[in-house]
């Protein structure tokens, strides 16, 4: 958006009172993400929008470029209950989701909630635990509940994970089925800062950690608030049909043996609307979506053998699916 | 739809508006002969025959040239049943060598009927109907071939304009306007089926880019194209049939033609039997010029083309001549017949060009001629002393060639004392038909009662064709030839009476002139130039005229002008002489030298008066200067056409958006037009905001240039200009919102005027930003026009609630 930028939008709706708060609280945040993570707006955007989307974040990338510290952060950044979750291959299911312990004392069973019981659970190197492990959270993530010997144990709202993996070809990891992976609606990569936030970030970080300077900027209940203004956001038909045109494509694609799922769709326009109340606008363009798609789609397709033996992987085939969906005719009459 | 692997449609509907067209345009020869039923039904069963059987073997794929022998034989078995006796063929219907050549000798019939009549032919010449038939059936089955078997509708407008060209170059009239719609508008049609279909293959729609079509992956819509052949389709042909519509037109022939002296494209004028070819040139739509001459002599009036010595009953004509071979036109001619030695004579020189446009068979010279050098074989005769060609194919167009020729001035006294004829052309030029009526003799001699001299009763007869309370000179309302029932018509006073032209003013003169004892002929040729230049003039086809010769002893053949004063203000001097001129209207009056100035005032102040209906006013340099005008502004008009239809659409767009949501929109079609204006490029299957960054990119400063910018290039982008992008940002916003936002009656976006103000500012930023050449070319010739939304030519965007099942189809839906 370099000469397109997304200003506020005058509109004069009731909501535009609600989108100020919006755009203010999430300033806020990603001011203060970044006072930690230099030079990374794109993710710090991406998370923003996953929380606000009631979404679950994958952050896929090589060790050391801050993965964790980013979930960190954000959680740091909202008053909010925080745990973090270090995946091991001996990590038990039951140390997500919690266990019935007997209690002497009342001679009763007694639950222990888990890790996953937060509204932020930042989940470290998931790719390590055992593929059992990581069903159970996942079930955790689509639910938003938690059932331990018959009882059901509904979680906080909001409730986002952050997962972050080591990518699959690491050693000593158990990569997520395909079908799990489509439960998160966004992934994001890292990648390497560039220089000028390396340097920064020495200076920054060297003397003291900056995350331990980092206050609360909002809170869970304001968060909330902004979760509600987000589903107000309208999205018109040709939008929809934009993003239903764009999943039907990564379904047909040759060069895809498994192609975006219906929930992929709709995390799609989800996390679309999230994007435009970042913008301030109470209505999702189609940019919007075309913008979000790759962070959304990627991580759910599959390509065929032929496709990734000659080097083409997803992100390429979702590329030139984006290029080629054309417009929804958008002009309204009358 | 009893075979459903066959589309019938696409197979059937091109045939039969193929066969449709054909039949349409062979409305056009309607004017060639009387009852144009006789041939128009037959043809009309020749072409549906055509197209049924082009329909059938095209729908079980069979080749084009299969099909077109086909239908060629069927024609054949038909022609032979219809129009060859029963007996020659097999059976009646089978072509045989003894049909074919019956149906030769029919054909050649009519030729021979087409030669011998002038359109429109008469029943009489019904032998003409199998070979309009027949032709008709032809050109059927052409088109039938080029625009379905071959698939290239366009080339079949050949024939079809070849169907059109004849009645165009033929007949007087031209082809009526509705004729000639009626097969434009089935050509049209031909056209779009055709496009249609082609552009299906196309691939991407119009205004793709080429990055998104390399990009493009799958299987593209074929539908979406279809909107775009429509668009493309009805854009072009439908400008085809309104700009003529619009472009002002000269006269009333269909087929506009080129400037003076036309390459054969309808407005050349052709010369064979000089009196029925005069009122056709005389009627026609536009004047042509036919004769240039350069000559000292001040009044180079009167050319003469040839001379109609005979007269048949029905017309004049030149009597068949054998003419020797020494008579070539090169060199020193005798004297001419009757002319004593001592009528005062001035010997002028001339140089003519016949221009390329004039038909000719004659050469158009002064009478008399002295001496001459004409190239080619031209051969005078000693009588008439006009030139003809001696060879079959040599015509006079662009022949240029000089000669001597004087003009006699003989006193009325050598007319009035001139004796008797030789017999040698007293007998053949006092000739008269048989059958002519009686009312021509008797008008002659109540006309000339009691006048004593030949010269007397000649004068007499002129003065009474001239005089306005007894003749009238209309082009269009008189009779339109000179055969007996014509001239009687002419001559009995009516509603219809005493109206005419040249032809019958000279005609009748001549005949009574004849009647009355007088050797007369008619001399067919030019009545008065156009000065062009210093001893320069012009002879245009508006120029034609006939007037009458007679023959007095001494004098030989001197020319009289009874046609009036509106037509021919001058008369020859030696007409007006001192001798009476008796009226019949006003009785005799004193004779003397000064009767003659009243004489001859009726004919003056006629000049002034008809100026105005005369056809060749206006004519002259004035005329020139005219048609130079008429295609100055009608080449201007072209040139002006795209840039003012480009903004007639601007204002029309701004004009019909009234609320927020149609402001954006008409700010962003046009912001998309001048981007196609400019050659941008534009996509509409990207994001509006993707669209306007590529549009920023080629925004360029507006302002003045800076002392200290480089003068080599100013750059361009978002950042030259951050004006035109903050517009252009808002403007992105205002489509953006009308789009895609609640639809909320609430909701009121910015000003008409302010979206405008910022669109215009994107488009300065945007021609400011663009090559020199490319500016120039959106001015001139936008692009954008080519596109069908002018026209409104997209359907409503009434979508179905249909979700998309393959990538990239909801665009068509």
């Amino acid at each position: 958006m370099s000469s397109v930028s997304d200003g506020v939008h005058t509109g004069n709706r009731a909501e535009s009172a609600d989108l100020d708060t919006l755009a203010r609280v999430t300033g806020r945040i990603r001011e203060s993400i970044e006072k930690v993570i230099e030079g990374k707006p794109d993710v710090t955007r991406a998370s923003l929008v996953v929380l606000l989307a009631e979404g679950h974040l994958l952050i896929e990338d090589v060790p050391g470029v801050g993965k964790t510290m980013l979930s960190k952060t954000l959680a740091r950044s909202i008053d909010c209950s925080v745990r973090r979750i270090q995946f091991t291959p001996d990590l038990l299911p039951s140390d997500v989701t919690g266990v019935s312990v007997f209690n002497q004392d009342t001679r009763a069973f007694e639950f222990r909630p888990g890790g996953i019981f937060a509204n932020i659970v930042v989940g470290d190197e998931i790719n390590r635990a055992s593929p059992k492990t990581q069903s159970a959270l996942l079930e955790c993530m689509e639910e938003r509940q938690v059932t331990v010997d018959g009882s059901t144990y509904h979680l906080d709202q909001p409730f986002m994970v952050i997962a972050t993996q080591n990518p699959i070809e690491m050693e000593g990891t158990y990569a997520l089925p395909e079908a799990q992976r489509d439960r998160f609606m966004a992934r994001v990569s890292m990648g390497y800062p560039v220089e000028a936030a390396e340097i920064a970030m020495l200076s920054s970080h060297t003397r003291r950690n900056p995350l331990e300077d980092l206050e609360p900027v909002t809170d869970a209940v304001e968060i909330r608030k902004l979760i509600d203004i987000v589903n107000d956001v309208y999205v018109a038909e040709t939008v929809q049909r934009y993003a239903v045109a764009i999943t039907t494509a990564t379904r047909r694609s040759a060069e895809l043996v498994l192609g975006a799922s219906p929930r992929a769709t709709l995390h799609l326009v989800r996390a679309a609307k999230a994007s435009a109340a970042i913008d301030g606008r109470d209505y999702v363009i189609p940019d919007d979506v075309l913008n979000l798609a790759p962070q959304v789609l990627a991580h759910r397709l599959l390509p065929t053998v032929e496709a990734s033996m000659s080097g083409r992987t997803t992100d390429v085939a979702l590329g030139q699916i984006l290029s080629a969906v054309p417009m929804p005719e958008s002009r309204r009459r009358g | 739809m009893t075979r459903p692997q066959v589309d019938w449609a696409s197979v059937a509907v091109p045939s039969l508006v193929a066969a449709a067209t054909t039949w349409f345009s062979l409305i056009a020869w309607a004017g060639f002969v009387q009852d144009p039923g006789e041939y128009l039904g037959p043809a009309l069963t020749a072409v549906l025959l055509v197209a049924v059987a082009g329909t059938l073997l095209r729908s079980v794929r069979t080749p084009a040239l299969v099909v077109l022998v086909v239908q060629l034989f069927l024609l054949a078995v038909w022609f032979t049943h219809r129009w060859v006796p029963e007996e020659a063929a097999f059976g009646g219907w089978i072509p045989t060598s003894g049909s074919v050549a019956d149906a030769a000798v029919l054909l050649g019939e009519g030729a021979l009927a087409a030669q011998a009549y002038q359109a429109p032919v008469p029943p009489e010449g019904a032998q003409i109907f199998p070979l309009l038939v027949l032709s008709g059936s032809l050109v059927a089955v052409l088109v039938d071939f080029l625009a379905c078997g071959l698939r290239k509708a366009p080339v079949a407008g050949l024939p079809l304009l070849a169907v059109y060209t004849a009645p165009v170059s033929i007949l007087d009239g031209g082809v009526p306007w509705w004729a000639f719609a009626l097969g434009a508008l089935g050509f049209l049609t031909l056209l779009l089926t055709e496009q249609a279909r082609t552009l299906a293959h196309w691939g991407r729609a119009v205004s793709r880019s080429a990055s998104a079509v390399d990009a493009g992956t799958g299987p593209l819509p074929g539908l979406s194209l279809r909107s775009s052949a429509r668009r493309i389709g009805l854009t072009a042909t439908s400008l085809a049939v309104v700009a003529p519509l619009v472009i002002p037109t000269l006269g009333d022939s269909l087929l506009p033609s080129g400037g003076p002296g036309g390459e054969g494209d309808g407005s050349s004028v052709a010369i064979s039997n000089p009196m029925v070819d005069l009122r056709r040139d005389l009627v026609r739509g536009r004047d042509v010029d036919l004769v240039t001459l350069a000559t000292p002599d001040p009044d180079p009036s009167y050319l003469r083309i040839s001379v109609l010595d005979t007269f048949n009953g029905l017309t004049w004509k030149p009597s068949g001549r054998d003419i020797p071979a020494e008579q070539i036109a090169s060199g020193e001619l005798p004297d001419p017949p009757g002319l004593d030695a001592e009528v005062p004579r001035t010997e002028v020189d001339y140089r003519i060009a016949i221009e390329d446009a004039f038909d000719t068979t004659w050469l158009p010279t002064p009478y008399p001629v002295t001496s001459i050098e004409a190239p080619g074989d031209w051969r005078y005769d000693t009588d008439t002393f006009d030139f003809i060609s001696a060879v079959e194919d040599q015509n006079g167009a662009g022949l240029e060639y000089s000669l001597t020729a004087f003009r006699t001035d003989p006193s009325a006294e050598v007319l009035q004392r001139g004796g008797a004829a030789p017999e040698s052309v007293f007998t053949p030029y006092t000739e008269l038909p048989e059958d002519l009526p009686d009312t021509v003799s008797d008008l002659a001699e109540e006309v000339t009662d009691g006048l004593g001299s030949k010269y007397e009763k000649a004068v007499a007869l002129q003065s009474w064709f001239r005089n306005p309370d007894n003749f009238e000179y209309d082009l269009n309302q008189g009779p339109s030839g000179s055969a007996n029932e014509d001239l009687v018509t002419f001559l009995t006073p009516g509603p219809e009476g005493r109206i005419g032209y040249c032809e019958q003013f000279a005609a009748s003169m001549a005949l009574m002139g004849r009647s009355l004892g007088i050797p007369s002929r008619v001399a067919v040729g030019f009545l008065e130039p156009d000065r062009i230049g210093d001893n320069r003039y012009v002879f245009s086809a508006w120029d034609l005229h006939a007037w009458p010769e007679m023959y007095f002893d001494g004098a030989g053949w001197v020319r009289f002008e009874p046609t009036p004063g509106t037509r021919a203000p001058e008369v020859p001097a030696y007409t007006i002489g001192n001798i009476d001129e008796p009226e019949p209207t006003e009785g005799p009056s004193a004779s003397g030298p000064t009767q003659a100035p009243e004489q001859q005032d009726p004919n003056r102040l006629d000049e002034g008066e008809g100026g105005a209906t005369d056809p060749t006013a206006g004519g002259g340099t004035g005329g020139t200067l005219g048609r130079v005008v008429l295609v100055g502004l009608l080449l201007a008009g072209l040139v002006l056409a795209p840039q003012l239809l480009r903004t007639v659409t601007r204002r029309r767009r701004w004009a019909g958006a009234t609320t927020a949501r149609e402001s954006a929109e008409a700010g962003w079609d046009e912001l998309r037009d001048t981007a196609l204006d400019l050659r941008f490029g534009w996509d509409d299957t990207v994001t509006v905001r993707n669209q306007a960054r590529t549009l920023a990119g080629v925004f360029g400063a507006t302002g003045p240039r800076r002392p200290d910018e480089p003068v080599r290039r100013r750059s361009v982008g978002a950042s030259a200009n951050p004006e035109a992008a903050h517009a252009l940002e808002r403007v992105v916003r205002d489509v953006e919102q009308a789009r895609y936002s609640r639809d909320l009656v609430g909701r009121v976006g910015r000003d008409g005027d302010e979206v405008r103000a910022d669109v215009e500012r994107c488009t300065e930023a945007m021609y400011a930003g663009a090559l020199k050449k490319r500016r120039r070319t959106a001015r001139w010739l936008p692009a954008s026009l080519v596109r069908g939304d002018l026209l409104r030519l997209r359907p409503p965007a009434r979508r179905t609630g249909h979700v998309a099942t393959e990538p990239g189809v909801d665009r068509a839906l």
